[in-house]
């Protein structure tokens, strides 16, 4: 649950006035940006009690689970697959190494993530790329003999039509995730009869139908049925529904032979089986998946591609180190993945991953390799844990100089989901550049005179402040400019530190970090925006227990996604009232 | 098909060559526009605002003082009117999210529901020209830009990134995303572009096609039974595409249009602005559109601009950094800068469908176009929705009157909607837009 420190604008006033903006009507009144400052402030004292012990929900599936009255699992709308998923599928059924998805649109993300079910809508121009893929993959498979053979068993030309039958009897059921009727088998196999009229052979024939199989919305999107549509009443997933599930959350992927076993035995919908794949597959080297899209996203490492340090202020940030920047950040949390170490270590590890570019970046001994290393950080370091790594301090800089704001605000956004609103509109937000002499913390402390500004930088600026030791690309530094530095900051609780390390810590107990982890993989994993507000619906009291969990395990990020996937939200779901 | 066309092509190419084609134009398509020649329009979105001091002309009428930022295209001063004075009340967010919400609403005009996953806006002027023309070509619209987005984070202030990346939209929950990648745009422009193949071997191609489509059709027809409202939104979604691909399959017009060479791979910055204007006239040119979208960057873009210079120094902080300019004289000079750069990229794609001949009565494809440009924003500081800077460009086909700076009285809040009904109204299609009351006449 994310915690607005700014309310909606229809609380602070409705109609003539600009909801966020003091300065934008100049009739507003005084009192109004009072009310603004007093919201950036007034919720301040309430965080950390916001996301108390409530009654937890069991996460065994079922339907019953929670507190009286709360029983609604919620419902996933039919799921594109999004490029990745797209890439990754097309790579576990046929084995290609081609990466089609790579020239399709970029997909919408909605609350940080790209795999949100309801903005991954389908364009025309969408579907003809997906049929130009699909094309394209039947023409490789075909013609590559290795990936033929894991296909076609049999021979097409003397066996005909039952070879070409038992390939589809084979392919479709993995390609659709889950059993296919014989209805649907001869549907397809039409195309081989319409192949055949023309005078072409079976293997023309059966190139139509797996094309047709790869276009279809069985394949592109992620089917999940209500026994009634119309009924909001839930009930558990299809087994091999479940297991698209748990395989595209920790896989971005679809399901194995062991998972397509465990959903035809019946055994998956058990918490313990449920349990025991997730632990299995987050053991997988497919689990990388986790880190790439979900903390990709989550932590901005993705952002490691696109950020463009100028290059006069900053000649040495090249390839390499961009390159080792986003390596270092993804091997820590495959670590975290891989039960390593807790998700609370995530920002207070001892140790980190660098190769010699790195470390003489880091003014760390080098390591004598160009491979990533893990080494272990001595005192005095000033290195460990996510935060005093060159990707977040990178991707939370301007180009020329860092941003205090823009660091303080990432930590409280994406680490304790707490949302500081942007600047309202006809404020200078750039005029401290124009300004000269002292540090960035005293020209950005003089520019916080301005009332309008104060209330939120007041939150966001200490924090920043505290990571001043590291400039726009990470690099430790004592001064800024002429200045030393003074790395001195607050926590909005009100809790003062000295340097990254200091105030990863801080944020590693602080409560709202677990919770604030949870509420991001829970949204990744279901692949929908958690309903805290509906009264009856299962979301809020599952995310409290979760996090609760989280924090008695200590920090235990498999136990984590285990209970996820256990939960009766991700094995259930229900319809939806009105008619199609 | 691609294969084929390579082939053809013998081998790769540096950069996009734009043949000479008036000869080649695709006559069947244009017999079945009716009379005249077919008519295009461009939708062109540019980020953050734009310098309005320099831009909006001090006069009114044909004899205005061109202002700075409209120098550069001072050739084509008889080719387009400055409109200014129109308002986007829409665009206007719930709270934060001037950009996404502008953006959302730039072409929509309608008001985007603030959420992160609950997308509701309404359809876009380019689609509302798409339901009356859009059958006449093999592809309805085109959507381009030059960025895909940021791969992480919040787009904007709490507004999904489907607001702030996409201006296209054919309804309220469904955008049009667009391609960014000149490759790719081309392979799409040209894609069924087969000189080789015999009509017999066509034919059968076609058919396979739509057995295939025939066949996922019964698949979506079948799972639309078992699926609820949400759901089968998706599934028509799917369907829609699928009677645009048979309808682009049946179409074999392309063949009378030569590609030329496909563009170089990962160019820069500024060279790929030029080769999507290219890219464009060429889609006119071979007739395979009439209706085109372009998003210069994203909503919030910070694009930075070290080819340019401002007081003597590279211009290496972002577009959207620097349009919150304080007032302050140095932020605006690198505005201005921006402002020139972009008005020059316009000037160069009006150029490139100038120079198209078309007909035998000397017109060309500028002259049978309209090109409508504006931004999220009008200044970038305050982040305001009226008093927007748009640039109406083409002669509509004879329907429009440019050469003048018409100015709207602020007071009057003349609607930008009315203006795009104007606009969308120059290939024939009406209807209603956002906020709409109806066309603006005398453009």
């Amino acid at each position: 649950m994310r915690t607005a420190l700014f309310p909606e604008a229809t609380d602070l006033e409705r109609g003539a006035v600009r909801l966020n903006g003091c300065p934008v009507v100049s009739t507003i009144v005084a009192g109004v940006c009072s009310a603004y400052l007093a919201a950036c402030t007034g919720q301040i004292g309430g965080l950390g009690g916001s996301l108390g012990t409530g009654a937890a929900p069991g996460w065994t599936s079922g339907t019953g689970a929670g507190g009286q009255g709360t029983s609604d699992p919620g419902r996933v709308t039919l799921h594109r697959l999004n490029r990745v998923e797209y890439n990754n599928t097309v790579r576990d059924l046929l084995g290609t190494s081609l990466t089609p998805a790579n020239e399709f649109p970029v997909d919408d993300r909605g609350r940080g993530f790209d795999n949100m079910a309801d903005v991954l809508s389908l364009s025309p121009l969408q579907l003809n790329m997906y049929r130009s893929a699909a094309i394209a993959l039947v023409d490789e498979t075909m013609t590559n003999a290795a990936l033929r053979a894991r296909l076609v068993a049999c021979d097409l030309v003397s066996e005909g039509e039952t070879c070409a039958r038992a390939v589809l009897a084979r392919f479709v059921p993995r390609a659709w995730r889950r059993p296919v009727t014989d209805a649907e088998l001869a549907h397809l196999m039409k195309l081989i009869g319409t192949a055949r009229t023309y005078g072409d052979s079976y293997e023309q024939g059966l190139k139509l139908a797996l094309e047709a199989v790869l276009v279809s919305p069985h394949f592109l999107f992620r089917v999940e049925l209500d026994p009634t549509p119309t009924s909001t009443a839930p009930h558990p997933l299809d087994p091999y529904e479940l297991a698209s599930r748990l395989s595209y959350f920790l896989w971005s992927t679809m399901p194995d032979d062991e998972l397509f076993a465990q959903a035809k035995s019946g055994a998956l919908h058990d918490p313990a089986t449920l349990s025991a794949q997730a632990q299995r597959m987050l053991k997988s080297p497919k689990a990388q998946a986790l880190v790439d899209n979900f903390a990709g996203q989550w932590l901005y490492i993705r952002m490691m591609d696109e950020v463009a340090p100028d290059p006069e202020a900053f000649p040495k940030f090249d390839a390499g180190l961009r390159a080792a920047m986003k390596s270092e950040a993804e091997r820590l949390f495959q670590d975290v993945v891989a039960g390593a170490i807790s998700a609370d270590q995530l920002l207070t590890a001892n140790f980190t991953y660098v190769n010699d570019r790195l470390a003489a970046h880091y003014g760390l001994p080098s390591p004598g390799s160009s491979n990533m290393v893990r080494v272990n950080l001595p005192a005095g370091a000033q290195r460990g844990g996510f935060l005093s790594q060159g990707s977040f301090l990178t991707v939370t800089s301007h180009t020329t100089r860092t941003s205090p704001v823009v660091r303080g605000k990432w930590v409280l956004g994406q680490l304790l989901c707490t949302d500081v609103p942007p600047p309202p509109p006809d404020v200078d937000v750039t005029s401290i550049d124009q300004m000269t002499g002292g540090t960035l913390r005293q020209r950005l402390e003089a520019h916080r005179a301005n009332p309008k500004c104060a209330a939120c930088h007041g939150l966001m600026d200490p924090i920043g402040f505290g990571l001043e030791n590291y400039d726009a690309v990470g690099a430790y530094r004592t001064a800024d400019g002429q200045a030393p530095i003074d790395a001195s900051g607050t926590l909005p609780s009100g809790q003062a530190f000295t340097g990254a390390l200091q105030l990863e810590r801080l944020i590693a107990n602080d409560s709202n970090y677990a919770a604030c982890l949870v509420d991001n993989l829970y949204a990744y994993a279901l692949g929908r925006e958690p309903d805290t507000t509906t009264p009856g619906h299962l979301d809020r009291s599952i995310i409290e227990a979760l996090a609760d969990r989280l924090r008695q395990s200590g920090y235990d990020f498999r136990d984590l996604a285990a209970r996820i996937v256990t939960s009766a939200t991700f094995t259930s779901r229900r319809g939806e009232a009105g008619s199609p | 098909m691609k294969a084929t066309r390579r082939t053809f092509l013998g081998g790769s190419a540096v950069a996009v060559g734009l043949p000479f084609l008036e000869s080649l134009l695709p006559r069947q398509a244009r017999a079945q526009a009716g009379a005249g020649l077919p008519r295009r329009l461009i939708f062109y979105w540019v980020p953050n605002g734009i310098y309005m001091q320099k831009f909006r002309p001090t006069t009114t009428g044909a004899n205005y003082q061109t202002p700075p930022l409209l120098s550069p295209l001072e050739a084509f001063r008889a080719d387009l009117s400055v409109v200014t004075g129109l308002e986007n009340a829409p665009a206007k967010p719930d709270g934060v999210g001037d950009h996404a919400a502008g953006t959302a609403a730039f072409i929509t005009c309608a008001h985007a529901n603030k959420s992160q996953t609950d997308i509701r806006l309404g359809i876009s002027a380019d689609q509302l020209a798409v339901n009356q023309i859009g059958k006449l070509t093999r592809l309805p619209s085109l959507q381009l830009g030059i960025a895909g987005g940021s791969t992480a984070g919040d787009c904007d202030s709490g507004y999904g990134c489907a607001y702030a990346r996409n201006i296209s939209w054919t309804g309220p929950s469904t955008p049009l995303p667009k391609l960014t990648d000149a490759r790719t745009v081309f392979n799409q422009i040209f894609q069924g572009f087969d000189p080789i193949s015999s009509e017999a071997e066509i034919a059968k191609r076609q058919a396979y096609s739509k057995s295939v489509l025939d066949s996922v059709t019964e698949d979506a027809n079948g799972l639309l039974l078992k699926l609820g409202r949400s759901d089968s939104l998706k599934v028509q979604e799917y369907l829609t595409g699928i009677r645009e691909l048979e309808r682009q399959i049946a179409d074999t017009s392309l063949r009378a249009c030569s590609p030329g060479v496909e563009p170089a791979a990962n160019p820069d910055y500024p060279t790929k602005v030029q080769i999507m204007s290219d890219l464009m006239v060429l889609a006119f040119q071979c007739d395979v559109t009439r209706v085109i979208t372009f998003m210069l960057g994203n909503a919030v873009s910070n694009q930075t601009y070290p080819f340019l210079t401002s007081n003597g120094a590279p211009i290496s902080r972002g577009h959207h950094d620097i349009s919150h300019h304080g007032g302050i004289q140095s932020n605006l000079d690198m505005l201005f800068e921006i402002g020139t750069w972009e008005m020059k990229q316009l000037a160069y794609l009006l150029g490139k469908m100038k120079n198209v001949s078309e007909g035998p009565d000397g017109t060309n494809l500028l002259y049978h176009s309209t090109v409508f440009l504006s931004s999220d924003v009008s200044d970038g500081n305050r982040h305001n929705h009226d008093d927007l800077p748009v640039i109406v460009a083409g002669h509509g086909g004879g329907t429009l009157s440019p050469g003048r700076h018409i100015a709207y009285p602020a007071a009057n809040h003349e609607r930008i909607s009315n203006l795009l009904l104007t606009v969308v109204g120059t290939v024939g299609a009406t209807g209603s837009l956002g906020d709409s009351t109806g066309p603006l006449s005398g453009i």
